[in-house]
């Protein structure tokens, strides 16, 4: 299939029985307890208790459970989630203590490297370092996660 | 002579614009070509283009200007530029590129599966978009005004008129072109000028005064805080940015390129940063605070040296308000296209004729104020339309299609009255009248709240969990 008619067809009632695949309604449950907690551990996440996922199961419907590769995924998307939203947090936490030191604090605005308030200097050219630097650690975190997630999921499976 | 210069480096950036895209379309044909380049752009070609679309009037001549005008206030604005890749990269990007979309409401139908959000979406997006090309034609305006003196309604002609001429006949597939060969065109345009015109001001002058008269800086931090939030979240619901998203060929790269997209801002950003920094240093102020950088080559230096570098500025800033416009169009034909035309080729460019003709007209009617600061009120009304939707959407499982419609017509109905009573003065100079001109802070809040509320009320569809299984896998 041509890349750009994935979007649509991909979306369809079609996608139930890809994601269903490897494991078979028998043995699900079993499978899926002990490859949880593994997958679960390998991201780094809490383990859930059991009836989170019997709760989850009931939802779903008894047989059409959700399959494993639904439970890796659910497991990477909160990793992924929790690296995602301890970055921006950390860098709004550096931006905004920055922006209430510059406005209350005489020192750097008394300091004046080349004629400029030291806080002109900081907020102007050196956050610019910082976005770079967190983007990178970022990268290179969810690429990690998703070989993680992939390996995990392929022994399963 | 000095004017006739600048109107050749005007008219040369139109023709090489339209002659690049004219190579890059001529084998353009099908739907995945003209909406998503065929989903086949490299990373680093993407990361360029994404850069040449993003840096607008409100980069290029707004930074500078707002440093000139309120000094510490006014850096925050390319920071929360900058810093908006960021939140981006970290929660939009990769699984954006997963769903498969053509446009933004092809997303709010992948998954919420209802066709009311996918119209709001779409609405948000046209909006949006045509909101935030006024400024670039108003940009166009001011600059033809500025460097040969013709009347206000020549540069909205020509932006609109190259705009066209570069999006219509081949869509995304030229445009891709364009916008790279623009970041680089752009970079140069204001990066040899301030080397020069910093070397130059540190060789002819010695050491600065040491009591610099500086530009007040008033603004109380919750106020700057607003701002960011405002700038942040609403660089990632930017429609011409995110529609470039779609044409990485998978989830990963889409990753890579923003970690690309971000150094190229960052280094964008030192130079009109220094820029202001030059201005407020040796006091040199454009007639206007946006025309500053266009000025500061003829009042610092003069000979064939200042003509050649005002030049330069001039056409880097036509370059910038081309491709935004440009990159807007193809944000809004692709909306236009799909929803209201059938999705084909044809529809396409009569979306992308729509889409350019408006802003066009409206540009003539309405008044420019300061480019940077207008652009900071369009997005505070993208961060509380079109973000929460989209990071809902991305990462939580319950959001629901009538979620994602409350959540973008409280944030529209919150930011826009908040916009509306600070423009009719309510609670000037306080903290209060700071916030409802600034109002991300209140807004980005009302709107996720509704989102939630609504959606816990009609749950989402069915297989929720396997549509963010799909946003999520590698």
């Amino acid at each position: 299939m041509s890349a750009a008619g994935q979007g649509h067809d991909d979306a369809g009632p079609g996608q139930g029985g890809r994601l269903a695949s490897p494991a078979s309604p028998g043995d699900a449950p079993a499978t899926h307890a002990g490859a949880l907690a593994a997958v679960e551990a390998a991201l780094g996440a809490p383990a859930p208790g059991r009836t989170r996922l019997s709760s989850e199961e009931r939802r779903e419907g008894a047989e059409e459970v959700l399959s494993a590769e639904n439970y890796y995924a659910a497991a990477l998307r909160r990793a992924q989630l929790r690296l995602s939203v301890t970055v921006a947090a950390a860098f709004l936490a550096v931006v905004s203590v920055l922006a209430v030191a510059a406005a209350s604090w005489d020192l750097l605005e008394s300091v004046r490297p080349a004629g400029l308030p030291l806080s002109w200097w900081l907020i102007g050219v050196a956050l610019y370092p910082l976005v770079i630097g967190a983007a990178l650690l970022y990268q290179a975190a969810s690429l990690r996660l998703e070989r993680r997630y992939q390996r995990v999921s392929g022994e399963a499976a | 002579m000095n004017s006739l210069a600048l109107a050749a480096a005007i008219g040369l950036v139109c023709a090489v614009t339209i002659l690049v895209a004219l190579r890059g379309g001529h084998r353009s044909r099908t739907t995945a070509d003209v909406y998503v380049a065929a989903r086949s752009v490299r990373p680093w070609f993407n990361a360029s283009a994404i850069g040449g679309e993003y840096l607008s009037a409100a980069s290029f001549l707004g930074v500078t200007g707002l440093i000139v005008l309120s000094g510490r206030d006014g850096l925050w604005y390319p920071v929360g530029y900058a810093a908006g890749f960021l939140m981006l990269l970290l929660f939009v990007a990769a699984p954006l590129r997963r769903s498969g979309a053509y446009a933004l409401s092809d997303f709010a139908l992948v998954r919420f599966r209802d066709e009311r959000a996918a119209k709001a979406l779409g609405y948000a997006v046209l909006g949006v978009g045509w909101l935030y090309m006024l400024p670039q034609m108003h940009g166009a305006a001011l600059t033809v005004r500025t460097v040969t003196g013709a009347p206000g309604w020549v540069g909205p002609l020509i932006v609109t008129a190259v705009v066209i001429a570069s999006v219509v006949p081949g869509g995304m597939r030229s445009i891709t072109l364009v916008q790279a060969v623009q970041y680089w065109l752009k970079l140069a345009a204001l990066a040899v000028p301030a080397a020069a015109l910093i070397f130059g001001f540190a060789t002819s002058r010695g050491p600065v005064a040491v009591e610099l008269a500086l530009p007040a800086s008033t603004q109380p931090p919750l106020v700057t805080v607003s701002l960011l939030v405002a700038l942040v979240f609403g660089t990632l619901g930017l429609p011409h940015v995110l529609v470039r998203f779609y044409t990485n060929p998978d989830g990963a790269s889409a990753r890579r390129t923003t970690v690309i997209v971000i150094c190229l801002v960052c280094a964008f950003y030192l130079i009109p940063t220094a820029l202001g920094f030059l201005a407020v240093a040796s006091g040199a102020i454009g007639s206007t605070p946006d025309t500053t950088v266009l000025q500061l080559p003829t009042l610092l230096l003069d000979g064939p040296l200042s003509v050649a570098l005002a030049a330069l500025v001039a056409g880097g800033a036509f370059a910038a308000f081309i491709s935004t416009s440009s990159g807007l169009c193809i944000a809004l034909a692709g909306v236009i296209g799909r929803r209201f035309f059938g999705g084909t080729v044809d529809g396409f460019r009569r979306g992308a004729l729509l889409a350019a003709l408006v802003p066009g007209a409206l540009a003539l009617v309405t008044s420019s104020t300061a480019l940077a600061g207008v652009i900071g009120s369009i997005f505070a009304l993208t961060a509380s339309t079109i973000a929460p939707v989209l990071l809902a959407g991305i990462w939580w499982r319950r959001c629901s299609g009538p979620g994602a419609v409350a959540g973008i017509v409280t944030g529209a109905l919150v930011c826009g009255a908040s916009l509306g009573a600070a423009a009719l003065g309510v609670g000037t100079g306080t903290l209060w009248g700071g916030l409802l001109g600034q109002p991300a802070l209140l807004s980005v809040p009302c709107a996720i709240a509704a989102l939630v509320i609504a959606s816990y009320r009609s749950p989402g569809p069915a297989d929720a969990d396997a549509i963010l299984a799909r946003l999520h896998t590698p």
